[in-house]
């Protein structure tokens, strides 16, 4: 912590206190967008964009799951 | 027949013309004769020997003390160019001045600023200048220009004499130089306040600064400039 004084005849170390930073609130996840778990139709649309994944995943690139999802980045692993 | 013998002491004239410069001390009562003017002072001729070639080879003078001081009658005295002619010494006033010191071996150390334009003078005269026989001694003060911070401040050292014969001396001021540097404060009051996580180190504090260390009835504030936490994480 540092100050600025209203003369220049003194001079004031910078001085050391403690405070803590407390963690800021984790908030809740969002609801997944499509469940392949509670959604059946929603489970097939995720197995075909898996298989198209696995497809893809022979090379980097990017593609465009059949679904209309936005554009995936993908690596090669 | 009579042999009428002259006696050899001569008249002057204009005696209130001559002027002796002022003499500076040296202990002695002897004046410089290049420091007196004669003015127009001269002689009547000898009586019996008015075409004599006779002339005024000197003027001296001698104080009555060797003292300093003002309106001193000093003891002129004429010498002829034939030694058996005299005249009548006679006085001039004039004065004797103080015979100036030079000192050393006193030094100004930096110090802390304190409100006031203090010095110390550090160390011994020692002095130069004082004739044998002498006493005379001399203390030192010193002081700067004005109370505030600065680097190679000057500095006024004064000299005080004393010892018996310090009247017959003066002693100029000397000169230093030195640095007064800022006081140190402490401060009290001001606590930092705990925060959320937020990515950065910005700090805020709670408080006012109560400062401890100010001189002479002075005031003086301070505001916190900035205040930050040594990391942005927990």
């Amino acid at each position: 912590m540092a100050f600025t004084l209203s003369s220049s005849n003194y001079t004031l170390a910078i001085i050391i206190l403690t405070a803590e930073i407390v963690a800021a609130p984790v908030p809740p996840a969002p609801a997944p967008l499509i469940s392949s778990t509670t959604n059946t139709a929603a489970s097939a649309a995720v197995s075909k964009l898996e298989s198209t994944m696995m497809r893809a995943s022979k090379a980097q690139g990017t593609f465009k799951p059949a679904n209309g999802a936005a554009w995936i980045r993908y690596l090669k692993g | 027949m009579f042999l009428i013998e002259e006696m050899p002491v001569l008249t002057l004239n204009n005696t209130n013309t001559v002027t002796i410069s002022p003499k500076q001390y040296d202990g002695t009562l002897t004046i410089d004769p290049t420091t007196i003017n004669p003015g127009i002072l001269s002689f009547v001729p000898p009586v019996l020997s008015p075409s004599l070639l006779l002339s005024i080879t000197g003027v001296t003078a001698i104080l009555p003390d060797f003292s300093v001081g003002t309106n001193k009658s000093a003891t002129v005295t004429v010498t002829f160019s034939d030694p058996s002619y005299t005249a009548a010494a006679f006085s001039v006033s004039t004065s004797v001045t103080a015979a100036p010191l030079t000192a050393s071996g006193i030094t100004v150390p930096d110090r802390v600023y304190n409100g006031t334009n203090s010095a110390t003078a550090s160390g011994t005269v020692a002095l130069a200048g004082v004739f044998s026989g002498d006493t005379v001694s001399a203390t030192a003060s010193a002081s700067f220009g004005d109370k505030n911070v600065a680097n190679g401040k000057a500095v006024t050292i004064t000299y005080t004499l004393g010892g018996g014969a310090s009247g017959n001396y003066s002693l100029a001021p000397g000169s230093a130089n030195a640095n007064i540097t800022a006081a140190p404060l402490t401060v009290s009051g001001i606590t930092a306040n705990d925060k959320v996580f937020d990515g950065t180190t910005v700090a805020t504090t709670t408080g006012t600064p109560s400062l401890t260390g100010v001189v002479g009835g002075e005031t003086v504030t301070a505001v916190v400039s900035s205040a930050n936490f040594d990391s942005w994480s927990q």
